[in-house]
């Protein structure tokens, strides 16, 4: 298993359609890839799951552990952690 | 006439007869028996795939209408729709409560939806209705019932307490003429569709359900009017009110419509006098609408969006992305994108900066380089990079001398060595400063030979020149940048530019201030930069002035006595359309 630490960019949180990128970023990935919010109690969630994404209250500025493990983890870490880091549906604005 | 107000959540002007809708309610849930465990799992299963493929259907018709970003929210409702959590609790719940498909997929919806809620967020709390409406689809399917559209018999403005997202899907666009609803948020899909659709919406308008039952239905047929500008709702409205909404919208779109035709035509004196007008932007996403009012590139890319509130910087790549976004869109027009400017007033977790007293007189934009070289070897970096898709020009803010212009070129010279050693694409970029320190103005024949162009900072230059805070508005008779001693440092730079043979224009706020920009091409600026908003007026400006009577009228403002004065000029020109 790999990890990459990224920091959530999207500046409207983790909202469905960005749940929806993340998920449809491991399409023909088989790794299971998991997110831990380290700003948000450490709770661990599956990166494809819809509604544990949106649920899990991650905000703009939350740093995040991206964890992958299979064949293909590294290609999952580099899809997911990428998609994150670029802020994936909304990239965050300042003042 | 009653008047009531909610939240403006997308523009225009509408007035019509309203139908109010009143979605039926999801079906009820039932209970089934131990032998009818195994049926209603597959029953769910089958429903939930069910109103997946609907879900999928919806979001390729909206984007084949060309909305592709508000078809994603419907390709996430299809997401939910299929998520194994979903079904995985409502499972649990028919083989351990006994309750039928339709209760369980209700139940297990709702306690999605409420975690949803429980985070105190606005924006998230707002999607649990993208929840509740994919449990409520199943449930539908479950029961065999159809999903409720909106049917309109004729031109209407659609009145309910909430529209969810299914429904709003349905909304017929022929006959939709404007959207007021009781609950809801701008953030909500209602208000986002309606945006994205160009129809007005006045959300949480609180009172509306209660308002129209009590009004009686007058006899002209017109008995509700919006303004999804201003958040303002009038049942019944007077005649007066009427002719005001009417002409305010039809005003608003001919003068819409008529800036974008005159986006095309050339910023040029009547006695040809060629300026180029380009945008000042803070996000890529600010692109499309700069280039629709006619820009000529950017003057001005402000970068702080990528770097501020967040916990560490942000990395080359992710700011080469943003940067070629803007020039991709924007090429061939150059991008001028303007090298990090933060100081002491708006702290950065990763940038340790000392408290100053004055944070505007202290350690901020490049004056950080020489502890922190790094960050901006990063950030030049990505702009060679990004230089690749398109003519790429760079700035550095906060320059005073030629010391800070060797600083900058030693810092883009690293960047440069770097990225061709390394070996990957680069392009060229063209390396400019911020003419914003007095100082760097005045000694400005010291370095101008060693850069390709300068851009006016004209908020900072008067703040700086005039001693007067921009922030403190007990000042503001002191502000104006058209005050003589502002003209005299212009002038002065644009005679120096000249002589070095550098290229100079001006991406203050004044360039975006009519008779200000009048008073910019007088002192002999042939290109502006400003917010996108103000290009039509200035466009408007040019190409009704003389750039002969601007040049004589400018010479003049330099001896003026005062700011008023030259102002006073300038609008006189601007008022007389530059023959004076």
């Amino acid at each position: 298993m790999i990890s990459r630490d990224v920091v959530f960019h999207d500046r409207y949180g983790l909202h469905p359609r960005a749940a929806r990128r993340i998920q449809a970023s491991l399409d023909g990935i088989t790794a299971t890839v998991s997110l831990t919010n380290l700003d948000g109690g450490d709770a661990t969630i599956d990166a494809r799951g819809m509604l544990a994404l949106i649920s899990s209250g991650i905000r703009t500025g939350d740093r995040i552990r991206v964890s992958a493990d299979g064949t293909d983890e590294v290609a999952a870490l580099a899809a997911v952690g990428d998609l994150i880091q670029s802020g994936v549906c909304h990239p965050d604005v300042g003042p | 006439m009653k008047r009531l107000h909610g939240l403006a959540a997308a523009p225009g002007v509408a007035r019509a007869a309203y139908v109010r809708i009143d979605p039926a309610p999801a079906p009820a849930g039932g209970r089934t028996t131990a032998a009818g465990v195994t049926g209603e799992i597959e029953r769910l299963a089958d429903a939930s795939a069910g109103a997946a493929v609907e879900l999928e259907s919806i979001s390729r018709a909206v984007s084949d209408d060309g909305h592709p970003d508000e078809a994603a929210i419907f390709e996430a409702q299809a997401a939910i729709a299929r998520d194994p959590a979903l079904a995985a609790l409502a499972t649990e719940r028919i083989k351990g409560a006994h309750d039928d498909a339709i209760a369980a997929v209700q139940m297990a919806a709702g306690a999605f939806a409420e975690q949803l809620r429980s985070l105190e967020d606005e924006l998230l709390a707002a999607r649990a209705a993208d929840v509740i409406d994919v449990g409520d689809r199943i449930a539908r399917r479950l029961a065999g019932t159809r999903q409720p559209t909106i049917g309109l018999d004729r031109p209407a403005i659609v009145v309910a307490d909430d529209l969810p997202p299914s429904l709003t899907a349905t909304l017929p666009r022929d006959r939709l003429l404007g959207i007021a609803l009781a609950g809801s948020s701008p953030t909500a899909h209602a208000a986002i569709l309606a945006r994205a659709y160009g129809i007005p919406a006045v959300v949480g308008v609180r009172d509306l359900l209660d308002t129209l039952s009590a009004a009686a239905t007058p006899g002209n047929g017109i008995d509700l009017a919006i303004d999804g500008g201003t958040g303002d709702v009038f049942v019944d409205p007077d005649p007066g009110t009427i002719e005001r909404l009417d002409h305010a919208a039809a005003s608003g779109r001919q003068r819409h419509q008529q800036d974008l035709v005159e986006a095309r035509l050339p910023a040029v004196t009547r006695d040809g006098t060629r300026v180029s007008l380009l945008a000042n932007i803070g996000t890529p996403d600010e692109s499309d609408g700069a280039i629709a009012l006619g820009a000529e590139g950017v003057g001005l890319f402000r970068t702080e969006f990528l770097f501020l509130e967040r916990t560490t910087p942000p990395s080359e790549d992710e700011q080469c992305t943003a940067y070629e976004r803007a020039i991709r869109a924007f090429a061939p027009h150059p991008v001028t994108i303007r090298l990090l400017d933060v100081g002491g007033d708006k702290p950065i977790p990763y940038l340790p900066i000392a408290a100053e007293a004055n944070p505007f007189l202290g350690v901020r934009a490049l004056r950080l380089a020489s502890a922190q070289p790094d960050l901006f070897v990063t950030q030049l970096r990505a702009c060679y990079r990004a230089a690749a898709a398109g003519p790429v020009k760079v700035m550095a803010p906060m320059v005073a001398d030629a010391g800070d212009v060797d600083l900058l070129l030693a810092l883009a010279k690293r960047a440069r060595t770097e990225l061709a050693d390394e070996g990957g694409a680069i392009g060229e970029v063209v390396l400019g400063v911020m003419l914003e320190i007095p100082s760097a103005v005045l000694v400005g024949d010291t370095y101008f030979r060693n850069i390709a162009f300068a851009s006016l900072g004209t908020n900072d230059l008067a703040q700086y020149a005039l001693a007067v805070d921009r922030g403190n508005p007990a000042l503001e008779r002191y502000r104006d940048a058209l005050h003589p001693a502002v003209l005299r440092l212009i002038a002065q730079a644009v005679d120096t530019a000249a002589r070095a043979g550098i290229e100079l224009s001006v991406c203050g706020e004044m360039a975006g201030d009519p008779a200000a920009a009048l008073a910019l091409i007088g002192l002999g600026l042939r290109s502006l930069s400003m917010a996108a908003p103000s290009l039509p007026a200035v466009r408007r400006a040019i190409r009704g002035s003389s750039g002969t009577a601007l040049a004589s009228e400018a010479r003049a403002a330099l001896d003026d006595p005062s700011a008023k004065t030259a102002r006073a000029r300038f609008d006189r020109v601007l008022g007389t359309g530059g023959r004076g």
